[in-house]
Order: structure tokens, then C-alpha cells, then sequence
């Protein structure tokens, strides 16, 4: 009974000191890596654990594309070569660019029909849509982590 | 109604220390979390190197369900919440004393709130609903002319919602204890090129009565409010206009009463504003223009006297008055920054224009008919400003300061004209765990319109203007999810100006020392816990309200001692927002310790609704103020103690966007 308590208490602590760490971690993160962090959990959740090829229509989100591969995620610059098309406008893209995944980084282009999702700024906080029609005209298998923003 | 606040109290304190054990949210979730705090507003608008900082962000203002900058005030060190006997917010009030010294300035976005005859702007917008203020910046101890060119020891800038981080209308509501009830939408959309804000409330704050009984009346001194604000921004590239327009309906409590035995005490403010504001690409070069029109329509009727006329030799006394004032202010200001590697030097001009008129101030005297009250030649004011700022950075971690400023007051009427200088010197020391403020600031203190007014029209001589020298440092430390802090202030003001029947020049220095200590814990983005305590000593505080009381005509000095501390809790678990704080603030002389528990929880069921049950000062024990009247041509004197500031309240809110 004694130990039984004794583990309890040992699992709160260890529970605790790596909750504490994740806190540590999540803190020393800049705004430039959390933005690529939600980039990347959200390209991994609509399109697999492969690494991605990410086409930028513009700097609005992501200010400066990182040469290397960061979170799985590879930027491109040619769009046909992208898995996911992301920006604020889409105007000036190839018809087969078009048709490709595109993610919105604004609140009016996510009106956009062909938009199969988007991060925009909201009663001045984040929020994350996905376009359900969208998902499952594309035939998407999403991931556990991102069926609650479907809508 | 204490069953219904025990339990209130009980089950959110309950869970919000259950919540910040067990609270967890998936990997997106915190993300998004984490995205919304480093990209707050406030992380693009402070400067950490203009003065000793507090931030509310977004997150914490939604969380705490601040609705008035009179609540927020407890969570400010060295002050406390009080009400002066007219129901106008006074941070300094102390019994007989009103409005010599506005040690807060407030700003909306870059606006200075002020009304050009009593110089208070914080009077005009503390009672005033926030749902459109996006975070809140309180500078602390003489900031850096960059952030306000007026001499004050607090400044409180107001950051507006930004039209392109709201994209949607919302549509609330909250009413609660003694009837109060507020309604407001606000409507903003667009992008960082163009966006706009527009936001409209109406609130009925309704307070507790309180009740005095002379002899065999009984009086109802009533501190209800009834506000309509209308908030406006427009934003385009370099442009930015912005316009408020707040009508407020203000029960004056006691009023001007002699010995308390008011019947009547109303009035009704009509303040009018606009900006309009300038940057250029690289924010190098501001310049702004903006206008304020203020109209105060004042009736006051009492059984006893509220004034006398200078008729000698009997000095006929009245009980009635309606007064109509009229203020107007125009300021401009154009600054330009000067960059180079090492250095960035601060050049700025400001010219102010201020009119106020009274358009009425008259009484109805038994057996004279309408008389209209003697109003002095002054009406007018121009004010010229002329200040520039250098900091010196050696290396990335340091910065040298310097700041220089003078001002020239020239008055109209017959009132002399005057000079005000200010200089400041700092240092700051910034690495990635610690930072170091240290600050010494010399500035003499304008003299209020209403003080130079009230002189004149009594036939006193004028009073000098005050001067503080103020000194602070501030010790920062960060560990992992720790916020350690430590920030020291000594000021002494010399020719403090007081009340005793005409306004006077204190002829001992007043000094103020103080401790502030701060701890922060973020057990993640959405769960954290702040702790805060406080000493101030006031040293040769004047006390004009003690030789009140003991008719004795010298004037005394007090030594005022005044603790106070927090401890706030901000959790999420699941949909639900919990937000607890408890502070206490020792006072001076008999009044009780205060203990204020406010509490708030919030439903979030869907990303669009929002309901929240709120508590204020939830035991009931919140800073308490005396008020003192006096008749001074009998010397008799009325006082009403131990009255709350802060009513114990709950409030049921509903938010909704679309």
C-alpha cells in the first residue's frame, strides 16, 4: 500500500519535471520556428509523414524561406515541384499549381473555393480551418491531430 | 447571495488549481497557443527601454474579463483604487483633497486622454468598457518622453483592436448585481495595408447605494453611470485616424456639499476626439495632429450649503448650481528619429492649444433669483514642448540614456506664464536571462487649469509649481518558466500643492520610497501564476484632513505606510478559462486591511461563443475611503467612513462572433 503511494508520487514527479521540460522547450522556441512548427504539423497532418515540398506564394507568414530542411518540411520554388502551396494570394499561379493542396495564410483568401485550408488571425487570436468539402473532394486522409479543425 | 458567492467562490478556485495540474492540450493546440503569444500586439508596441513595463496582453484581458481600467488598477503597485466625493476616479484622493496632482496619464493608442480644465485624463476613461482595447502597456515611474511627453509617474497606454486581427463582428453582453448591464458589437476587417475598427457600447454601471442620515433625513448619495462610446479607426499604409466619441451620465455621489446633504448631484460629459497620424516606411519620421471637445453640464442641489458669494460682510451662502463648461484642445507634435550603428537620437516638437468656457455657472437664490457665479478672465492656454532623447548603444546588451525636455505654459487672464524642464538619465543592461533598468528623472509638474482657476477666482495668490526627482531600478531574471523582479523607487516632490480651503505649496519635502517584487511561473501557454508584493512609504505626506479634524490651523505631516500584494492564476483545462486573484493592500491609519478575491470563469463551447460568470471583490473587503465635508463658515464638519470603491459584484457575460 506504502509503495503503491510511493509510485504514485514517483510517476507525479517524473510527470511533472517533463512537463516542466516541454514548458522549457516550448518557451525558448522564436516566433520564426513556431511558425514553421504549425507549417509543419500542419502539412504532416494533411499529407502524410514524408517530407514536403513547400511552395511560397509570398513572405507574409514565413518571412524568409530556410535553405535547409527544417520540421520535414523542404521549400521549393518552383510550384509545380510543391506538395503544398501556401500564402495570402494566389493570383498569377498555373492552372496546375491551382489544383494542387493550397493553404491560406489570410482570412479573405480563404473564401477562395479551391483553398483547402487556412491559418488566419481571428477576434486577435490564431485560428486554424480546414475545409471539409475540400478534404474530401482531394480524397485527404487527415490526421488524428487536425479533425478538430475541420469545419 | 453569500451562499451563491461561497460556492462561486469554492468550485473556481477548486478548479483552477486542479486545472494547473492536469491541463494538457495537443500539440497544435499549444502551438497555436504559443503563435498567439509571441505574436501579440504588445511584442510590436512596448518599449522595454522607455521605463519600467507591466503588460496585459490580449490572452490575460480576455481571460480576466477586465472591463474597466478602475479594476485594473489593482493590479498596479503602489496604488490603490479610490473615488474622490464627486464618484470621479482619484488615485491620490485622500479626504478633502481633489485633483492637485494626476499622477497617470492614459493614452489611447497615441491620443493623451486629458481634459484641458482638470487635467485628469484617466477621470475621463476609467469607468469606460475595454472590449476594444486589444492589450494595455502601464509605464511606471517618469517613462521616456518617447511614450508620453506629459510629466506623470504612470502612464497607461490603451492599444485598440486592430481591424485585420479580428476579421469578424462581436456581439456582447453582461449584466449583474445592482442592475449593471453593458451591450456592445464591434466590427473590424482588413489586412496590414488597410483595415478598420468600429465599436459601439452602452453600459449602465450601477453601484451600491450608499445612505446618510442628518438628523432626520436620510440622504441617497448615489455613484450610477450610464456611459455610450463610439470607437472608430481607419488604417491605410502610413495613415492612421482614429475618433471616439464617449457620452457619459455620471451621479456625482456627494458633490460639493458642506455637510453632506446631498439631494441632487448629477452630470453629463460629452467628450469628442480625433487623430489623425503619420509614420513614415521605417517609423523614423511621426507626426500626428489631434482634437478634443469637451462639454460638462453639472447640477448639484443640496439642504445645506454647497458655496458662499464673495459678498461681504455676510457671505450669502447658496445651495444650488448648474454649470455648463465647454473645453476644447488642440495639440500637434511631429518627432524624428536619427538612426546610426551606435546611436539613436530623438528630436520631437509639440505646440498645444487649450480653451475652456463656461457657458453657464449660476445659482437660484432665495429672494435674488439667478445669480451667475464669478468666472475669472482665464480661459485660455498655449503650450509649446520642445524635447529630444539620445541612447547610446555600446554593444547589444547596453543602452546609455539621456533625455531633455522643456515646455512653456502661457496662460491668459492676467496669470503669469511658466517654464517646465524635465531631464532623465538611464541605463539598461539586457542578456538573455537578465535585465537591468536603472533610471533618474528631474521634472517639474504642471500646475492644473483647475488649480490656477479656482486661485484666481478666489482672489489667492498663485501657486508655484511642484518638482520631483524620482529615481528607480529594476532587476529582471529569467530561469526556464520563471520571471523573477525587483524594482526599487525613491521620489520627493518638492511644493507639493494641497487643498485646505484654497490651494497651497507644502513647505517639507514629500517623499515616496518603495519595493515591488514580482515572481512569474508559465506552466505553458495557457496556464501560469504571477505573484506580486509591495511596500510604498509616503515621508511628510501633508494632512490637510487631520488638521481638518482637530481644528487645529497648523499644518500637519503623516507618514504613510502602504502594502500590498497578488497573488492571480490563469488556467485553461478543456473549453474552460479560469482566472483568480486574490490581493491585499494595508492602508494607513484605521482603515481595514482590504482583501479582494476576483475570480472568473469562461466557457468557450465553440470557437464563436463565449460565457463567463465574473466576481469582484467576492469577501466583500475591498480599499475602503473617508470622506470628509466641511462648512468652512461654521467649521463644521461631515464625514461619511469606510466606503468601498469597488463593490462586491457578480456579472454574467455572453460573447458572440460571427
Amino acid at each position: 500500500m506504502v509503495w503503491g503511494g510511493v509510485y504514485i508520487l514517483k510517476k507525479i514527479a517524473l510527470s511533472t519535471i517533463a512537463f516542466i521540460f516541454i514548458s522549457i522547450i516550448a518557451h525558448a522556441t522564436s516566433l520564426y520556428d513556431i511558425k514553421l512548427e504549425i507549417l509543419s504539423s500542419v502539412a504532416h497532418g494533411l499529407l502524410g509523414n514524408k517530407n514536403i515540398a513547400i511552395y511560397l506564394t509570398d513572405n507574409s507568414f514565413i518571412q524568409k524561406a530556410p535553405k535547409k530542411k527544417v520540421f520535414g518540411l523542404e521549400f521549393v520554388n518552383d510550384c509545380n515541384k510543391a506538395d503544398l502551396i501556401v500564402g495570402k494570394s494566389f493570383k498569377g499561379l498555373s492552372k496546375s499549381c491551382l489544383e494542387k493542396c493550397i493553404f491560406a495564410t489570410n482570412y479573405n483568401c480563404y473564401q477562395q473555393p479551391n483553398v483547402l485550408g487556412a491559418l488566419f488571425w481571428q477576434k486577435g487570436r490564431p485560428v486554424l480551418i480546414l475545409k471539409k468539402s475540400v478534404v474530401e473532394k482531394k480524397h485527404i486522409n487527415i490526421g488524428h491531430s487536425l479533425e478538430r479543425y475541420l469545419q | 447571495m453569500k451562499v451563491k458567492v461561497g460556492i462561486f467562490i469554492i468550485v473556481s478556485i477548486f478548479l483552477s488549481f486542479f486545472s494547473s495540474t492536469v491541463s494538457y492540450s495537443n500539440n497544435i493546440s499549444s502551438l497555436l497557443g504559443e503563435y498567439a503569444q509571441k505574436a501579440d500586439l504588445s511584442q510590436k508596441t512596448k518599449q522595454e527601454a522607455s521605463g519600467h513595463l507591466i503588460i496585459f496582453t490580449r490572452t490575460d484581458l480576455d481571460k480576466m474579463k477586465i472591463k474597466s481600467l478602475t479594476e485594473l488598477i489593482n493590479y498596479i503597485p503602489f496604488i490603490r483604487y479610490s473615488e474622490n466625493g464627486t464618484n470621479l476616479s482619484d488615485i491620490t484622493y485622500v479626504p478633502y483633497q481633489y485633483g492637485t496632482f494626476n499622477p497617470i496619464v492614459v493614452y489611447l493608442n497615441n491620443k493623451e486622454i486629458t481634459s484641458p480644465f482638470f487635467g485628469g485624463g484617466f477621470q475621463i476613461i476609467s469607468k469606460m468598457d475595454m472590449d476594444f482595447i486589444d492589450h494595455i502597456e502601464v509605464y511606471l515611474v517618469v517613462p521616456s518622453y518617447n511614450i508620453g511627453l506629459h510629466s506623470a509617474l504612470y502612464v497607461i497606454k490603451l492599444y485598440t483592436k486592430r481591424g485585420y486581427r479580428e476579421n469578424s463582428t462581436v456581439l456582447g453582453s453582461y449584466f449583474g448585481s445592482y442592475g449593471t448591464n453593458s451591450q456592445y458589437i464591434y466590427n473590424g476587417k482588413g489586412n496590414e495595408d488597410f483595415s478598420y475598427l468600429l465599436y459601439i457600447n452602452h453600459k449602465q454601471l450601477k453601484r451600491k447605494k450608499i445612505y446618510h442620515k442628518v438628523k432626520k433625513t436620510t440622504y441617497d448619495l448615489s455613484r450610477n453611470s450610464y456611459n455610450y462610446d463610439i470607437y472608430g479607426e481607419i488604417e491605410k499604409n502610413n495613415i492612421r485616424i482614429q475618433g471616439l466619441a464617449s457620452f457619459i451620465n455620471l451621479d456625482n455621489f456627494i458633490g460639493r456639499s458642506w455637510d453632506i446633504t446631498t439631494k441632487k448631484a448629477n452630470s453629463k460629459f460629452n467628450y469628442l476626439s480625433g487623430l489623425l497620424e503619420y509614420a513614415s516606411d521605417d517609423k523614423s519620421l511621426k507626426a500626428a495632429i489631434d482634437y478634443s471637445y469637451f462639454l460638462t453640464k453639472s447640477t448639484q442641489l443640496s439642504d445645506g450649503p454647497l458655496g458662499f458669494l464673495p459678498i461681504p460682510p455676510k457671505y450669502p451662502t447658496y445651495n444650488n448650481f448648474d454649470l455648463k463648461l465647454k473645453e476644447k484642445l488642440l495639440n500637434a507634435n511631429i518627432k524624428k528619429n536619427f538612426n546610426s550603428k551606435y546611436n539613436s537620437l530623438l528630436f520631437g516638437i509639440m505646440g498645444r492649444y487649450k480653451k475652456f468656457n463656461f457657458d453657464k455657472y449660476k445659482t437660484n437664490m432665495p429672494g435674488m433669483g439667478y445669480i451667475t457665479l464669478q468666472i475669472p478672465g482665464y480661459n485660455r492656454e498655449y503650450i509649446y514642448n520642445l524635447y529630444l532623447e539620445n541612447q547610446y548603444m555600446p554593444n547589444p546588451k547596453s543602452i546609455f540614456m539621456i533625455s531633455l525636455k522643456y515646455e512653456k505654459h502661457i496662460p491668459n487672464g492676467g496669470i503669469r506664464g511658466y517654464s517646465l524642464f524635465g531631464a532623465k538619465l538611464g541605463y539598461i543592461h539586457n542578456n538573455n536571462n537578465l535585465t537591468f533598468k536603472t533610471f533618474l528623472a528631474y521634472k517639474n509638474n504642471p500646475i492644473s487649469s483647475y488649480v490656477l482657476f479656482k486661485q484666481k477666482a478666489l482672489g489667492y495668490k498663485r501657486v508655484a509649481k511642484s518638482t520631483t526627482i524620482a529615481a528607480s531600478s529594476e532587476v529582471e531574471y529569467r530561469k526556464n518558466s520563471s520571471m523573477y523582479s525587483v524594482l526599487l523607487i525613491q521620489a520627493c516632490t518638492k511644493n507639493y500643492i494641497y487643498f485646505i480651503g484654497n490651494y497651497n505649496n507644502f513647505d517639507k519635502i514629500f517623499m515616496v520610497s518603495g519595493i515591488s517584487l514580482k515572481y512569474k511561473y508559465y506552466f505553458d501557454v495557457f496556464n501560469k501564476i504571477e505573484i506580486n508584493g509591495w511596500y510604498v512609504r509616503a515621508h511628510n505626506a501633508p494632512s490637510p484632513s487631520t488638521v481638518l479634524l482637530s481644528k487645529n490651523a497648523k499644518l500637519g505631516k503623516m507618514n504613510v505606510n502602504l502594502f500590498g500584494g497578488y497573488i492571480s492564476i490563469f488556467n485553461r483545462i478543456g473549453k474552460f478559462d479560469f482566472f483568480n486573484n486574490l490581493s491585499y493592500k494595508g492602508l494607513y491609519n484605521d482603515n481595514r486591511p482590504a482583501f479582494n478575491l476576483s475570480s472568473t470563469i469562461t466557457y468557450n463551447p465553440t470557437n464563436n461563443l463565449s460565457i463567463y460568470l465574473k466576481g469582484i471583490n467576492l469577501f466583500n473587503r475591498s480599499v475602503t475611503t473617508d470622506y470628509i465635508a466641511i462648512n468652512p463658515l461654521t467649521n463644521q464638519i461631515s464625514t461619511l467612513k469606510n466606503i468601498q470603491s469597488i463593490d462586491r459584484s457578480i456579472w454574467f457575460g455572453v460573447e458572440y462572433t460571427f
